[in-house]
């Protein structure tokens, strides 16, 4: 069961616990330390049941006060909460495409942002409909670029990607009433919905979300995706390494940490500077070392092999190590705690965005018209600030291992092609992988996905449940902070196809891929979206039909939720295992999650499961009642 | 015997609204460690923590300044209260007080305001 490169969760807690204990020396807090201090949790705020959206509250519901003071019952108050929550999450995912279109407007020959990828750009050009035959590359993104921008806010029709979901699932959007239009329309509209004094009819607010989630989905988020694969590549497979062993003792150790490629490509680029390098030697460092952490850390580990140092909850950590120089951060799901305890070492923390500003930070805001020049001011702060290092307090646990990364959708189809007799079949299609999964030497595939979150944990739903899928023959494809989970364990290196059952295991032989296949960030759920798609297309079945799940066991953010609506509106059933804050209503629950909810619009619903062993069971079941439907 | 109580088949919710009332009644201002009831979770129970007026304090002080009035609530007597904190240390429920930044110590006078305060009805005063 066991081979050499699997790193257990005990042994990353005791490295958690070594970095608190260098943190204690400082006097510095932790999260560990704020959730006790934040229990217990309020149950209005947890169930849904609080209302703050006018001053005449807040109102909470209990059973002597079951409207709020306009009249509105619970079950309006949680779906405008839920509904809110999800547009919080599609809004950042979104403005986080909308940025990498403004990039995309900013690229020019020999500029600091290029298109790496001219082929997948033209082919975009032609999904939608813009002429690229005889044009300037140059010239075709920023076309692309400005009609890519135009879907945040185009009076009329709906996303453009809509047109890559099969028929059947456009049918049932168009049926639901949830074909996603602009997507800032969509935002919008969620917070007028949700404004004191309109909508309270709990299925009005859910079937709001869904089309929220859409416009993330298959809107914003898919261009954040497809365009960035564009100017930075489209990922391939690539080797790395993972855990926090890969902060270097002797080197400037630059933290990448948020989401947005943009500033993290220019850092990489620039500790590649022969200049830089030289400074940092001339500091007596061996060189620039730069990793990552949470989405920013997907996206360089899959297109350029940075190592990834942690996901969402060990942000701390790797200042806690004594020898981070800087956490160069973009935007979303960076702790405003980094500051402060930035200021306990030496470390230097590194806002970039107008959209993300905190306290303790030095501040050194990222253009795309002066990307280069920022980002060589942020190397050079980092490799200034080594000669500050106090070396007592450095302290690197010796944890590592081997990853596997960059399976976009287009990878995967080439590793595909390897097994594929070209002399027969098509190639650059999903069939081989319908075959296998047909034949029943797959089982199916779990999408995983997600967070971490102190209510599970950390990593242990991640990766227990990804131990056990492929133990049992299911094949987990995973993005964002768990994708980082398993590269931790050491669950994305080739070798642990020992830990598969048979069948899986043979594949991943015979193909030459890791049993979990990292597709990337959270924006790139969406590669998910088109891999379901083309599967089902390439199967003649529904979405719904096909043996694929998705699971968010450790999830924390609105974006999760924006995720989990375009997910189950795609007619992929979603696995939870923390409550969307919907408990305390009935009817938004049996929405959400029953027999007769969303699942009559799009076939697919939420199973919320707090108890990690029933929710992988519960996974398991799912994909073999899709098989037996299949009569596979 | 007044005394404050805690409903047995109500769900605390943790909402912390008495903790805030019985701060800021008698510190003016909202923090935790100010308040002589407490939110505690056990075992993912939540389960507030309130006088029950046993006494011990009354017993355990050097000065003789926590005496029971003619409602069997026991008070503290500020001027003979020199802030030793003896009290705090023996509670068994850690709801009498001593604040580093006040003179004196402070417990529970079953007054009722956390009572008023709790959106549940988890509280009661009781007499018996
Ligand atoms: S909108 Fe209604 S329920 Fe919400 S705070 Fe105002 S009055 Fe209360
Ligand atoms: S404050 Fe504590 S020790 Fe004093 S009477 Fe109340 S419960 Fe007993
Ligand atoms: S702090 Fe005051 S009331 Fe408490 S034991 Fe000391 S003197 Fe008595
Ligand atoms: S006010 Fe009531 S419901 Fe809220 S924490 Fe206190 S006892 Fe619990």
């Amino acid at each position: 069961m066991n081979y050499d490169r699997l790193i257990s969760i005990e042994q990353m807690e005791q490295a958690t616990e070594i970095l608190l204990e260098n943190g204690r020396r400082v006097g510095a807090d932790s999260w560990q330390q704020r959730v006790k201090n934040q229990s217990p949790h309020c149950s209005f705020g947890e169930s849904g049941t609080c209302c703050r959206i006018c001053s005449m509250g807040p109102c909470r519901i209990t059973p002597k006060s079951p409207r709020g003071i306009c009249g509105c019952d619970v079950h309006g108050i949680v779906g405008r909460n839920y509904v809110r929550f999800t547009a919080g999450g599609a809004a950042a995912h979104s403005d986080h495409g909308r940025q990498i279109m403004h990039t995309l407007y900013q690229t020019k020959e020999g500029g600091a942002y290029q298109v790496k990828d001219p082929d997948k750009l033209k082919k975009l050009a032609d999904e939608w409909g813009v002429e690229s035959e005889g044009k300037d590359i140059y010239d075709l993104a920023h076309e692309m670029a400005y009609k890519g921008l135009l879907e945040y806010g185009k009076p009329f029709g709906e996303q453009l990607f809509v047109q890559r979901a099969p028929e059947h699932t456009r049918e049932l959007w168009e049926k639901a009433n949830i074909v996603p239009r602009a997507i800032d329309r969509e935002i919008s509209t969620s917070m007028h919905m949700t404004h004191m004094g309109n909508s309270s009819l709990a299925e009005a607010l859910i079937r709001q979300s869904l089309r929220t989630g859409l416009c993330d989905g298959w809107g914003g988020s898919m261009m954040g995706t497809e365009f960035s694969d564009v100017m930075f590549g489209t990922p391939k497979p690539k080797d790395t390494t993972a855990n926090i062993g890969v902060m270097e003792k002797d080197m400037v150790n630059i933290v990448v940490h948020g989401h947005d490629p943009s500033v993290s490509e220019m850092v990489v680029f620039y500790a590649n500077d022969p200049e830089m390098i030289a400074l940092a030697k001339s500091y007596g460092a061996k060189g620039i070392n730069v990793v990552g952490v949470c989405c920013t850390g997907n996206e360089v580990a899959m297109r350029l092999g940075i190592p990834m140092a942690g996901n969402f909850l060990c942000q701390e950590n790797v200042v806690l190590t004594g020898a981070c120089e800087a956490v160069v951060v973009d935007v979303q799901c960076i702790f405003p705690a980094l500051g402060p305890l930035s200021k306990c070492f030496h470390t230097k923390f590194i806002t970039t965005s107008p959209i993300a500003m905190m306290p303790d930070s030095d501040f050194i805001e990222f253009h795309e018209e002066t990307a280069a020049a920022n980002g060589k001011a942020i190397v050079k702060m980092a490799v200034e600030n080594f000669k500050n290092r106090d070396w007592d307090l450095v302290n690197i646990p010796n944890l590592k291992t081997e990853a596997r990364v960059g399976y976009s959708v287009e990878a995967i189809k080439k590793c595909l092609d390897g097994v594929t007799n070209s002399h027969v079949d098509d190639l650059g299609t999903l069939k081989p992988l319908r075959d296998v999964v047909k034949a029943g030497v797959i089982r199916g595939a779990v999408a995983m996905v997600g967070c971490n979150n102190p209510k599970v944990r950390p990593d242990t739903a991640h990766i227990e449940l990804m131990k056990k899928l492929i133990a049992n023959d299911v094949i987990v494809i995973v993005s964002g902070c768990s994708a980082q989970a398993a590269a931790k364990a050491g669950l994305m290196s080739l070798e642990a196809k020992e830990l598969c059952g048979e069948g899986l295991k043979r594949v991943c032989e015979l193909v030459g891929i890791p049993p979990i296949l990292h597709m990337g960030s959270c924006v790139d759920i969406s590669r998910m979206m088109v891999l379901a798609s083309d599967l089902a297309k390439d199967w003649g079945v529904n979405i719904s039909q096909v043996p694929v799940v998705g699971c968010a066991p450790e999830w924390m953010s609105e974006k999760a939720v924006s995720i989990g609506n375009y997910v189950i509106a795609t007619g992929i059933d979603t696995f939870l295992g923390v409550d969307p804050y919907t408990k305390g209503s009935t009817e938004v629950t049996e929405l959400l999650q029953g027999e007769h909810g969303v699942k009559d619009w799009v076939e697919a619903n939420f199973t919320v499961e707090t108890n990690i062993e029933k929710l992988g069971d519960m996974m398991l079941q799912r994909i073999e009642e899709k098989r037996a439907a299949l009569c596979i | 015997m007044k005394r404050l109580t805690v409903k047995k088949d109500v769900e605390c919710m943790a909402c912390l609204s008495c903790v805030v009332a019985c701060s800021e009644a008698f510190y003016k201002e909202f923090h935790q460690d100010k308040s002589c009831i407490r939110i505690v979770e056990n075992n993912g129970t939540v389960k507030p923590m309130v006088c029950i007026q046993c006494g011990k304090c009354a017993r355990e002080c050097p000065q003789g300044a926590i005496t029971q009035n003619a409602n069997g609530v026991y008070m503290i007597n500020k001027k003979l209260c020199i802030g030793c904190g003896r009290c705090k240390e023996v509670c068994p429920m850690g709801v009498c007080l001593k604040p580093d930044d006040s003179e004196t110590a402070s417990k529970c006078i079953a007054c009722g305001i956390c009572a008023k305060a709790c959106p549940m009805d988890v509280l009661e005063i009781v007499e018996s």
